[in-house]
């Protein structure tokens, strides 16, 4: 990057050569906070403010990029035009009998609907990588439902916080700045929230919340059931549950129940062990059920900063939030079937194209093995695992930097994207690269 | 593009036409000639109708997504192939009471309805009410903002400040590219927020604001007039579903009195059905859909729509948060809540219609009642509050009861035996007549919503055109009701902008139809707007997100059509 020698320092410390964009919205994790002042000397963004460290890397970091479209032959990427590699990506989809779509948390909503619309044509089937996070919230959601709250809701009003299997301080950096402990709300104080996280570890959220619950990995569903039990006015008749004992079950019940507004934000942690999309369902209906005593929410802690998106665009769409497959005359929807990892494992795609993402570092071996033998698209900014052996690879834009669109916060609160800088020469976007494969389809 | 509707027998009540007449259209409007080029349909021995509008419809957003969400066993019962052999659309259909946003464009079209108004969107997620409309083919759309729990707004009313309320009214509508104001049980959701808890009657106070139902609706008249907005206030009243509630809807309407508009109504009560119960219990709950409508009858300033139920597995959605946690309550099953800071909540929870059960049956008569009651066409508006009564497509349906006593009479002896004890529904005789039925499903709301080319075929309309099967010359709608109802179940053509859109049940072309919002910002003297602007930026304080990223951008409404008023 070169550096404008001719910018001075002002008194406040800010360098008035150079160009300001305000209010962007960090396009990394799930919180999507819109408030970045983004710094550009020379066309290039030098510094932004507000961000935290991951929004930090992701702005103004040099990460490796994707510099041409390529195509495999032998061994070998070789570099070809965009054109060759759009026509290449069309004839491994058109010559696939169940061709499967994955990735997407990476991109915008108009991607996305444009990548639904695609494998439609194509008579395939297209997920997310919620495969890998929260889709058992999206189960759980089927099974029971949820209540829900914006972020507007909880910063308002929560005087008691519960952030179970999830760290916001390193995965959701700003999430106790912008909503819980240093976010005053109209009805509440930050600094008079009651803040305390169930996890496995001593996480560094733990250590500078009010209090930690040490809960055994996979003893989330016991110790939600528990809770709900005495809810009800059970008593529990063993000392401990989950690993965590009753009487301090009790207690952080007894907080949830006495509070005026109670928040539960759940993250991996409940999602990916134990009993998966049932811990979910104990954590919804146990704060679907506090709302007998005073107010209580419940918001998953989505990691991408568009993962959520994907859910919207699919449900509005097709019915289905994901996982859903055209191969037949009418939509057929199967999680556990359909996600990518199922067919792979069983030999069920013949085909693949990946938007964002990395299945080669993220899969199970079994089904990385199989992705290995069928034909593989990849569009995505940056180099990863998966380019190793993809077949076709055309590099995109970075949405929300270098591109415009839609991202659906954690709340499925809908957020501009803003573009600030132009992609490198030739680097297209998630949109325009679907649309010539559809195109040339 | 040019097209001849010939001979059919068009009933056009806005123009004042019921006769065999020709239709002619060119670039996408209803013109006095065409060319001898002009495609031509023959409609000899059929009926030409404007294309329908729908008042009241939930049909994209996040309470209608989340509904979807929730209930795959709904989409999958009405899954259909696309194309030639299925639907004819480009996109496969899915959902019952909940299709997909194809499904429901497609839908509609197959109807013959060709307008369709969104009549509850929270102003925070309006970006995501139009990415669906963006998704919805054919159709035209609106979406209303929901205000009635609005912070600023409630702090503006409770101090009577209604010149800053309607410049904050106006940005808002703006912001959110809406067509006018909702009020979902003023008051009510913003004291589920606080305490789990809800207002009864229209003086109960919501503290720190001060603010009570009353002062909300009051304010909203006279802002809205002031603005000179198309639509007139739409209220979903307080005490919605519960037994007595007629009381509190019979009050809220009262408010209107006093104010006047000369092209319209200034209050729109919205699916009465759920508002006009009589008795204090379940057991005792009675059908005062009557009283209702006699109101109605009564004072010209208000309109109504009735949300009638059909005894489905439907789902209930609505901005009324605790009526939906009380639902819950009795149904066990599934539930969303959706709280929405500084601005209201919602909720959603599935709900099957029994025609064994009193309550539902008590439902069905007080819905019913309410448009049989009504005695100008003008003032009643066909609704289910979909998916809340009915899915949409039922209308064909409700409008063969309609139109037939002794259709009614087959139900009132099939349903729970309630109906006679606790309904008028065994001495109500009244038939619509086609050109009634043609009033309240597409002239009435079209002016109701003052939009200008719908709900007519005269000369520079839009081309919206549906044409069915049916001869007003030789139909009985009374004794031929289920004919009446299948064949208006599927238009043999449906025509949006000049282009056939529907043949027959199968889509022939999807264009995007047009997104209708309002800008009555020009109506707002400068430093009261200055004023407001101010108070907003504090007001963002409390949001998690800018106030210069919340308004919804141009890139929203690629086929946005704006009605500026008040400049």
């Amino acid at each position: 990057m070169t550096i404008c020698l001719v910018s001075s320092v002002s008194v406040a410390g800010e360098r008035t050569g150079a160009e300001v964009v305000k209010n962007v919205t960090c396009p990394y994790c799930g919180l999507l906070c819109d408030d970045i002042d983004v710094y550009l000397e020379d066309g290039e963004i030098s510094r932004i403010k507000r961000g935290c460290g991951l929004s930090n890397a992701k702005f103004v970091s040099e990460a490796d990029r994707i510099e041409s479209p390529a195509v495999r032959e032998g061994e070998e990427l070789h570099e070809v035009s965009y054109g060759e590699a759009i026509e290449r990506a069309a004839e491994v989809l058109r010559e696939a009998k169940r061709p499967d779509c994955y990735g997407w948390s990476s991109c915008s909503v108009e991607a996305q609907g444009l990548g639904i619309e695609l494998m439609k044509e194509a008579r395939g089937s297209i997920g997310s990588t919620s495969a890998v996070c929260h889709l058992p919230s999206v189960l759980a959601m089927q099974d029971c439902g949820a209540p829900k709250a914006t972020l507007e809701q909880v910063r308002n009003r929560a005087d008691v916080v519960i952030y179970w299997g999830s760290n916001p301080v390193e995965a959701h950096p700003r999430h106790f700045e912008r909503v819980t402990r240093r976010a005053d709300g109209y009805f509440v104080k930050g600094k008079d929230r009651y803040i305390a996280v169930v996890d496995v570890r001593e996480t560094l959220s733990a250590k500078i919340s009010d209090e930690f619950v040490k809960v055994e990995p996979g003893g989330d569903y016991e110790a939600l059931q528990a809770m709900r039990s005495m809810l009800q006015g059970n008593e529990i008749e063993a000392d401990e549950v989950g690993g965590v004992p009753v009487e301090t079950l009790g207690e952080l019940l007894g907080r949830m129940k006495d509070a005026d507004f109670a928040c539960i934000f759940w993250g991996l942690g409940v999602t990916m062990s134990g009993a998966k999309h049932r811990n979910v369902e104990a954590l919804t209906s146990l704060a679907k059920e506090l709302n007998d005593y005073g107010r209580c929410v419940s918001v998953p802690m989505r990691g991408h900063f568009n993962v959520a998106g994907f859910g919207q665009v699919c449900t509005w769409k097709t019915g289905f939030p994901g996982f859903v497959d055209f191969t037949g005359d009418e939509i057929n929807y199967a999680p556990g079937e359909n996600t990518s990892v199922d067919l792979l494992r069983r030999g069920g795609s013949d085909a693949m194209l990946l938007v964002g993402s990395d299945p080669a570092a993220h899969f199970p071996l079994r089904a990385v093995k199989r992705l290995r033998e069928v034909p593989v698209v990849q569009v995505d900014p940056h180099p990863n695992a998966t380019t190793r052996f993809a077949d076709v690879v055309i590099p995109s834009a970075l949405v929300g930097i270098e591109a415009e669109g839609t991202a659906y916060r954690m709340d499925t609160v809908p957020i501009r994207l803003k573009k600030v800088v132009d992609p490198p020469e030739g680097v297209r976007t998630d949109e325009r690269i679907i649309r010539d494969v559809m195109g040339a389809l | 593009m040019e097209l001849r509707i010939r001979n059919g027998h068009v009933i056009d009540p806005a123009s004042g036409v019921n006769e065999v007449k020709d239709v002619l259209v060119r670039d996408g409007k209803v013109v006095d000639e065409v060319s001898r080029d002009a495609e031509e349909i023959d409609a000899s021995g059929k009926l030409v109708v404007p294309g329908g509008v729908c008042p009241h419809s939930h049909i994209a957003g996040p309470k209608s997504n989340v509904g979807r969400l929730l209930r795959p066993e709904d989409g999958r019962k009405g899954t259909t192939s696309a194309g030639p052999g299925g639907g004819g659309g480009n996109f496969p259909e899915s959902g019952f009471s909940l299709p997909n946003t194809y499904a429901i464009g497609y839908r509609y079209a197959r109807m013959g309805y060709t307008t369709v108004v969104e009549p509850s969107m929270a102003p925070i997620e309006a970006r995501h009410t139009h990415e669906e409309f963006n998704d919805i083919p054919i159709i035209d759309k609106a979406a209303l903002p929901e205000v009635g729990n609005n912070w600023l707004l409630m702090r503006y009313l409770a101090s009577g400040d209604t010149e800053r309320a309607a410049a904050y009214a106006a940005w808002l509508i703006r912001a959110t590219r809406g067509y006018g104001l909702k009020i979902v049980n003023p008051c009510g959701v913003e004291q589920w927020s606080q305490s789990g808890g809800n207002v009864m009657d229209l003086d109960q106070s919501v503290e720190p604001f001060g603010c009570t139902p009353r002062k909300i609706i009051e304010g909203c008249l006279e802002l809205n007039e002031a603005l000179g907005l198309p639509h007139s206030i739409h209220l979903h009243a307080n005490n919605l579903g519960v037994p007595g509630n007629v009381e509190t809807l019979l009050e809220s309407m009262e408010l209107a009195s006093g104010h006047e508009n000369d092209d319209r109504a200034v209050l729109h009560a919205t699916h009465v059905q759920f508002n006009s119960y009589g008795g204090d219990s379940w057991g005792t709950m009675s059908s005062e859909g009557l009283s209702t409508a006699e109101f109605v009858n009564r004072n010209p300033n208000v309109t109504i729509d009735p949300a009638v139920v059909t005894f489905k597995d439907t789902t209930t959605m609505t901005g009324d948060a605790p009526f939906e946690y009380n639902l819950q309550k009795m149904t066990k099953g599934k539930y969303v809540g959706s709280d929405v800071g500084l601005e209201g909540g919602g909720g959603v929870v599935p709900f099957e219609y029994k025609p064994d059960n009193p309550v539902a049956t008590i439902q069905w008569a007080t819905g019913m009642e309410a448009a049989l009651g009504v005695e100008d066409p003008w003032r009643v508006f066909l609704t289910t509050d979909h998916p809340n009564a009915a899915p949409f497509t039922d209308y064909p349906l409700i409008m063969s009861w309609l139109a037939s006593a002794e259709e009614r009479e087959r139900i009132v002896s099939r349903v729970h035996p309630v109906v006679n004890r606790a309904t008028a529904m065994g001495t109500i005789d009244r038939e619509y007549t086609l050109e009634e039925l043609v009033v309240i499903t597409r002239s009435a709301p079209a002016r109701a919503y003052d939009f200008e080319g719908k709900g007519h075929l005269g000369t520079g309309a839009d081309a919206d055109v549906a044409i069915y099967d049916i001869d007003p010359d030789d139909t009985d709608p009374s004794r031929q009701h289920q004919e009446l109802r299948q064949k208006l179940q599927v238009a043999n053509y449906t025509v949006k902008a000049g282009e056939i859109v529907q043949r027959d049940g199968e889509i022939k072309s999807e264009p995007l139809g047009s997104t209708h919002w309002v800008d009555a910002t020009g109506a707002i003297d400068g430093h009261v707007w200055e004023d407001a602007m101010s108070d907003i930026g504090d007001h963002f304080q409390n949001y998690a997100i800018q106030l210069e990223n919340y308004s919804v951008q141009e890139q929203y409404l690629p086929t946005g059509e704006v009605r500026e008023v008040g400049v």
